[in-house]
């Protein structure tokens, strides 16, 4: 069957055109439109959806870097201690912080 | 003005006991305390000797002696009447703190002048000195505290807040710190928790730490207490006791008109597979069941479809036909973040449920459930429990600790878990999308399912950008879902949503806030 010939078909090939009425042809053309920015909208939402996720994503990927860096920090520190030079130093100085503290106490 | 004050009500403790409380408080690495003991008017003598023995020795120590017994409501109230330190410490007349309790609580306080009341974690100790059921706590929740007092001891409170609650109440003895505890919270600035054991609960014969039914007026007070702040929230609730301890809530509907509209999404293929032995179309199942079988008045079903490019259903299949069913089509690859948010995009429900098509509804007021606990602000998405055909658990929740997983997962639906966990409603770091509920306006601020997300992982990342806008996500054995198609989480990891989750919140690995040995 035609679509020319169903009032509410749609039109779907040259024949088809070429035979519609002009009355027809605005209706087709209506409902592309709606159906065009029903879609446009759907896309937009979409988009918006997806933007927004990549700020929460991105801000959620900087607390991740922060935290890494946290705990490497945390980690070269310790292991800055560990190290025999810095042991040594300790131990030198121990008998000068003792001193400076019983200096604060009086 | 001391930093502590430390309460503690008296009756009749065995001297052994009475002796080691004292020595644990005495030995303290923090000097800056007072000590408020009341005497109930104790009838075994040692008791007011030690006492008075005690406050002759230490000048921190003050002791009242009652002339007659009032209770240990009474006797507690009258400890915090004589407490003039900044910070209040409740310590049972035979528990023991730690050496190092009051140090480490005071370097916690110092940390933030916000707090205004911190629990830690606890353990109990027997006759014999031996150490066992270690109990290390979630962070602060208070949505488990309305089912269970799980904060309980050490805890220690802001002495200005104690004034403004007014203290202890009478009625609830037993469960009179409970009620303390849940009345300082609601007002609470910053409620904090230490993860270390610096308290050891005493088991001794008659005491509620040993013997759960040795005092049930105690069970009787705890549900007094929680209706108590239900009422403070104006929420219809009915509670009942479930183990001892714990306490069921359920959300009561007295006008169903003003219950929000939810829309429920489900994603499908329209696959059939073998339930209980008989071939299903799975999706038929899940929204026959939906309709026939929810109490919940206003709701409505979007079934996300796969479609080829050509427009045609993937695999053809017949759902009841009402009006409340609808369609969005799906032509894309598979991407189940992509069709979670297809299917959100076209609700109009205040409150959206994604739904698996391969699921079945246990509890008939499920909805009305999961809705009950927005009552609560700070609430942005809650899930069900969610069971296996054979009635265990799936999921009580979701976890990283030690890594991504299921709570409970293939555990007996009917206990209630490590200290009672399963058994009441509480927060998780995220649920499982295979049932989860949420606030739509918080779906649209966070920009929906990420759809880096492929397979996995995109539920979870969903309830962790929640958590960043200050939502919370719950978990509510209230509501109990059948999950026919689920595997262990194992079995389904995509490598490539791993590492992008783990770049995301790669900080949460082995460090979920909800979760210690309870989980």
């Amino acid at each position: 069957m035609s679509h020319a010939h169903d009032a509410h078909g749609e039109i779907d090939s040259l024949a088809d055109l070429r035979d519609a009425s002009r009355e027809r042809l605005l209706t087709e053309i209506g409902m592309l439109r709606q159906q065009n920015g029903t879609n446009e909208l759907a896309a937009a939402k979409r988009e918006v959806l997806a933007s927004r996720d990549a700020v929460y994503g991105m801000s959620a990927e900087l607390g991740e870097l922060r935290a890494r860096l946290k705990s490497d920090v945390k980690n070269a520190r310790h292991a800055l201690m560990q190290t025999p030079t810095w042991r040594v130093g300790a131990l030198v100085l121990r008998p000068l912080k003792l001193a400076k503290r019983l200096l604060r106490k009086k | 003005m001391p930093r502590f004050s430390i309460v503690t009500p008296v009756y009749n403790p065995p001297a052994k006991a009475l002796k080691a409380c004292i020595k644990s408080v005495r030995k303290q690495d923090f000097s800056d305390w007072e000590w408020c003991i009341v005497n109930d008017c104790s009838t075994q003598p040692h008791v007011r000797k030690i006492l008075n023995r005690l406050a002759a020795r230490d000048s921190r120590v003050r002791v009242a002696h009652r002339t007659t017994n009032g209770g240990i409501v009474a006797a507690s109230q009258d400890g915090l009447d004589m407490a003039t330190g900044e910070f209040v410490a409740l310590l049972d007349h035979d528990d023991v703190i730690v050496k190092r309790a009051l140090k480490r609580v005071n370097e916690e306080l110092k940390s933030d002048d916000t707090i205004d009341y911190l629990y830690t974690d606890e353990d109990k100790i027997d006759a014999k000195g031996r150490h066992y059921d270690v109990f290390r706590k979630p962070d602060f929740d208070p949505v488990r505290l309305r089912g269970q007092n799980y904060c309980c001891h050490f805890s220690v409170f802001r002495n200005t807040l104690l004034d403004k609650i007014g203290g202890f109440r009478e009625g609830f003895d037993g469960s009179q710190d409970y009620d303390l505890i849940l009345r300082a919270t609601e007002h609470a600035r910053t409620v904090a928790h230490i993860r270390s054991i610096l308290y050891h609960w005493r088991v001794v014969p008659g005491s509620a730490a040993g013997d759960v039914h040795a005092k049930p007026y105690a069970y009787d007070a705890g549900k007094k207490a929680v209706e108590s702040h239900f009422a403070r929230h104006k929420i219809s609730i009915n509670v009942e006791k479930l183990n001892p301890g714990s306490y069921q809530h359920r959300f009561v509907t007295t006008d169903k008109s003003l219950l929000p509209h939810v829309s429920i999404v489900i994603p499908t293929r329209g696959d059939t597979s073998r339930l209980w032995g008989a071939a299903t179309c799975m999706v038929e199942n899940t929204v026959h069941n939906l309709l026939n079988k929810s109490t919940y008045p206003s709701f409505d079903i979007v079934i996300v479809r796969d479609v080829n490019l050509d427009g045609s259903v993937v695999h053809p299949f017949t759902v009841q036909h009402t009006k409340g069913v609808r369609y969005v089509d799906f032509p894309g690859p598979f991407n189940i973040a992509a069709k979670w948010n297809a299917g959100v995009l076209a609700t109009r429900g205040e409150i959206v449920v994604v739904l698996d098509d391969d699921t079945q509804i246990e509890s008939p007021d499920w909805l009305e459930q999961l809705v009950g606990q927005y009552q609560f602000r700070d609430v942005g998405i809650v899930g069900p429990l969610l069971l296996l055909a054979d009635g265990r658990i799936n999921s009580a929740g979701l976890s990283t600790s030690p890594r991504i997983r299921h709570i409970g997962h293939g555990d007996s639906s009917t206990k209630a878990g490590h200290m009672g966990v399963i058994s009441v409603a509480r927060s998780a770091i995220g649920v499982s999308g295979a049932c989860m509920s949420f606030r739509r306006s918080l779906f649209d601020t966070v920009g929906g399912f990420s759809e880096h997300f492929q397979y996995d992982n995109a539920d979870l990342d969903f309830c962790l950008k929640a958590s960043l806008e200050g939502f919370r996500s719950v978990c509510t054995p209230e509501a109990r879902v059948y999950h026919f198609g689920a595997r262990t989480r194992a079995e389904t990891t995509s490598p490539a949503d791993e590492k992008r989750f783990i770049n995301r919140w790669g900080r949460f690995i082995n460090a979920d806030p909800y979760a210690g040995k309870s989980a």
